[in-house]
């Protein structure tokens, strides 16, 4: 296997092994996500446009989860035309206004689209201007862009909307290729402001918000065991409910809609489906199956079959350090639970749904495929999400909403999540564990280091596909998303780096991150053991590792002193620190201040992070994203642990399932952005964070009681 | 005859909503989306409203038991002044929102607690979950509104 794994190659992978089944089309079948490619001409001449009356119109590449890109979007656009940007009508991905675009995934929205961007919006400022230069008969140089249109030196002046002629002015994409955008300005302050007034101001943003009037509501029955088989709905009882509309039933799933949420809650508990088989794990075979030294030792202890660094390693010789991290599965928990309306045409051939997804385009194709329609039959219109954090990239609630609404066609169906569903339908962050065994050279720097992990899957989610496509994929490539953040950014002389995935019971996926978070956790774990045994300070120990690694290591020494590395603190106290780089495109380094509370249970007093994010347009909305990052960190390090009981996800609220509040995020809290090198791009900011906060707030639970955590939550 | 009020406007539950939440009655048949369902359990606090001036969860409170009342959203923060208006403005000015799905009942809370017993306002806000990580803008935010109402006052 080739010493690098990314997303894309094992996508290609997966591409190959799809087209064999394809030939077969049936509706069990998996369906990929589209991966067009963010700056192909054609895609983004459909992204930006004029209507009739002059209103500049942009369909944003991206979705919005908080992350705050429809601000920059707007700002890009804004920039580029000379408009207003509160005159530009933005909107999120509907299939049926624009061409495919990949998932908002992957931190990558500003690097792989503000530039195809900005050049569409150029495409789209060189043609006004051109129709302007007509009308006033001059030249385009001399114009002058105004709030509504262009002005001649000599004042006189043509309005937009007296440019757009009979119909909307379009691109295609010969007229973006040849766009040459101009430097981008340096940011303004508030780039969210407008999108942000309107979700204070209550106005409706989010899918249920935009449910029309007369929307009935929908629910699924739900298995009390992972993949449990519907055999019978048992409805009867159901359809005696004041407001009950309809049961749909379909092979494997049966759903109640009902005239108001209330009617509905009660027709759902006068059900009484029956259920047969399904999973019967609890939490000792879920660990036993993400055991890594079990699956090490079936192996002969030699292998994994997933390998990021395969060099030869002295086995026999005693190692520095060993140790075995576990990471336990989470949940995205998103305070918005998942929910999609859908209704149909009268006749039943045609759909539209809206939710809050980070991929609408695969939301399509996947209900095209199970609902055996055309794909331009099903329109998927984006909404707001409230939070996503990786839970959104898989459709789930869409086909429910669809398949629900099919059956009171054409009247609207609201499906929406309970917090018990989104604990126990949903994937999660699969559960992890590591070994790490390391030695030191007579120079007390690396000498040999080997890390083997196994976990859940994440890119090859059971959410996605079938169990046996998981078992092709995983044989064809590694799953990346497990391995993201595995290699450290340090000098670790020979080195071996493997992993197994394992399929589970419990769908995982993609989560905040993916594997960076767990990943960075065992690596900082095992240098701050070997910084120990080498005799030398945790930041030295890292920086003389880091050579290489300019940018880490400055913000290293940035998050070291905003936090005052070094200082005496009272015993049961001390700091810890974390760093990674962030899919070769971010870094950043936390330092943690941890006092040990009675009866065991760590505080965090402090929290000091500097990252290197490239180039950015809005320094608050990455510094709020940093914040984020420290406080699921918290969350990850303190409470965060989704457990397995007989055959199901154990917690179904948040008193089972504890977030971090404000009374666990410390009153010191600071961030740093660093600068970075002259004519750097822009990297990313929405996940960076996490991993080097998490593993901070671990190793400065680990010197404050002089053990080191082991298992996350610490002290579970 | 009118049941309730909502910001300025006089409520009739209408036939059939009796059985319903406070929350769902909001939402979905007053039209008033900005406060939001996040657990149904009362545990999130994403619903919370204030009821009287006092915070209340609406995903548990049969629409009902805000007889004779008067019920304050966010909808109805800039016409009410005071601190809810105060708190919309540290809110905004702080930046707090991220996806902003909870901050309707950020504010809420904060605005309840300001009202009622300031000096505890912060304890109270460990009720309200934000899965962004906004707590330490909320922090912010609640100081910043809470000095702005102590400016206004002397």
């Amino acid at each position: 296997m080739a010493p690098h794994t990314s997303r894309r190659s094992a996508m290609r992978g997966l591409a190959l092994l799809a087209v064999a089944p394809l030939a077969t089309a049936c509706s069990a079948l998996p369906v990929l996500p589209p991966r067009p490619a963010p700056d192909a001409p054609d895609s983004a001449a459909g992204w930006v446009g004029m209507t009739p009356q002059g209103v500049i119109v942009v369909h944003a590449p991206r979705q919005e989860m908080g992350q705050g890109v429809l601000g920059a979007l707007r700002h890009i656009v804004a920039a580029e035309l000379d408009v207003p940007p509160e005159g530009i009508d933005l909107r999120l991905p509907a299939s049926d206004a624009m061409p495919p675009v990949r998932a908002t995934v992957g931190s990558e929205s500003l690097s792989l689209f503000a530039d195809p961007l900005a050049k569409a919006a150029a495409a789209l400022g060189t043609e006004l201007r051109r129709r302007a230069a007509q009308r006033l008969r001059t030249s385009p140089d001399v114009l002058r862009a105004t709030a509504d249109g262009f002005a001649t030196p000599d004042g006189r002046a043509v309005r937009r909307a007296d440019l757009a002629g009979d119909g909307p002015v379009t691109l295609d994409a010969a007229r973006v290729r040849e766009a040459t955008p101009r430097p981008m300005p340096p940011s303004p302050h508030k780039l969210t402001a407008l999108e942000t007034r309107a979700v204070l101001h209550g106005t409706p943003a989010f899918a249920a918000d935009l449910a029309p009037a007369g929307t009935l509501f929908g629910a699924m029955l739900r298995p009390p065991r992972l993949g449990a088989r519907l055999i019978d709905a048992g409805a009867a009882g159901a359809a005696t409910v004041p407001g009950f509309v309809a049961v749909a039933r379909g092979d494997g799933w049966a759903g109640v809609v009902a005239e108001r949420p209330g009617a509905l809650a009660a027709a759902l508990a006068r059900a009484e489906p029956v259920w047969q088989s399904g999973s019967d794990w609890g939490d000792a075979a879920l660990a036993a199956a993400v055991d890594v030294d079990a699956r090490l030792a079936a192996r002969g202890g030699a292998s994994l079959p997933h390998r990021l660094r395969d060099d030869a390693l002295d086995r026999d010789q005693p190692w520095d350090i060993d140790l075995r991290l576990d990471v336990p599965a989470a949940a995205h928990a998103a305070i918005e639970p998942r929910a999609a309306w859908a209704s149909w045409s009268a006749d039943r051939r045609r759909v539209e749904v809206s939710t809050g997804t980070q991929d609408a385009f695969f939301a399509r194709a996947v209900l095209a495929r199970r609902l055996g329609l055309a794909q331009e039959n099903v329109v998927l219109r984006s909404c707001r999400m409230g939070g996503a954090f990786g839970g959104r990239s898989i459709p789930l609630v869409e086909l429910e909403a669809a398949r629900l609404a099919h059956a009171v066609a054409p009247r609207p169906v609201l499906v929406q999540w309970s917090r018990a569903d989104e604990f126990r339908e949903a994937f999660h962050r699969p559960p992890s564990t590591h070994r790490i065994r390391a030695r030191l050279g007579p120079d007390g720097r690396i000498a040999a280091w080997w890390h083997a992990f196994c976990s859940g899957h994440v890119i090859f989610s059971a959410a996605a596909m079938p169990p046996w496509l998981q078992r092709s994929a995983n044989a064809v490539s590694g799953d990346s998303g497990i391995a993201r953040g595995a290699m450290p950014a340090y000098a670790l002389g020979q080195a071996r780096i493997e992993f197994a995935a394992v399929p589970l019971p419990m769908p995982t996926g993609p989560w905040r991150g993916l594997g960076a978070g767990p990943n960075a956790f065992a690596v900082e774990a095992a240098m701050d053991a070997l910084a120990a045994r080498a005799g030398q300070d945790p930041l030295a120990f890292r920086l003389a590792h880091l050579d290489g690694q300019p940018r880490l290591a400055a913000c290293l020494r940035r998050a070291a002193a905003m936090a005052g590395w070094g200082r005496t603190l009272p015993p049961g106290r001390a700091l810890g620190l974390g760093c990674a780089p962030y899919k070769e495109a971010s870094w950043a380094a936390t330092v943690a201040e941890v006092a040990m509370a009675p009866g065991g249970r760590p505080l965090v007093h402090g929290l000091w992070c500097a990252q290197d994010s490239g180039r950015v347009l809005d320094a608050d909305r990455v510094r709020a994203q940093m914040e984020g990052n420290m406080v699921w960190a918290i969350g990850s390090a303190l409470t965060e642990r989704l457990t397995l009981q007989d055959g199901a996800v154990s917690a179904a609220d948040f008193a089972e399932y504890r977030l971090p509040t404000l009374g666990d995020v410390p009153p010191v809290m600071e961030t740093a952005l660093m600068d970075p090198p002259a004519g750097m791009s822009f990297g990313n900011a929405g996940e960076t964070a996490f991993g080097p906060s998490l593993a901070a707030i671990a190793n400065a639970a680990s010197r404050a009681t002089a053990q080191r955590v082991t298992r996350l939550p610490i002290g579970a | 005859m009118n049941d309730f009020t909502v910001n300025t406007r006089p409520i009739t539950i209408p036939t059939g909503w009796e059985a319903e939440t406070l929350l769902d009655l909001l939402r979905f048949r007053l039209g008033l989306a900005g406060v939001r369902f996040g657990c149904g359990q009362g545990l999130c606090g994403a619903c919370t409203v204030l009821l009287d001036g006092q915070a209340v969860r609406a995903c548990t409170l049969p629409a009902t038991a805000a007889r004779g009342g008067h019920v304050l959203t966010v909808e109805g923060f800039v016409a009410a002044g005071g601190a809810p208006a105060a708190v919309l403005r540290a809110w905004s000015e702080a930046r707090v929102a991220q996806c902003g799905f909870c901050q309707s009942g950020q504010m809420a809370q904060a605005a309840a607690s300001l009202n009622d017993a300031p000096a505890t306002a912060e304890a109270a806000m460990s009720t309200v979950l934000c899965r962004c990580g906004t707590a330490p803008r909320v922090r912010q935010a609640l100081a910043q509104a809470r000095a702005d109402l102590a400016g206004r006052a002397s």
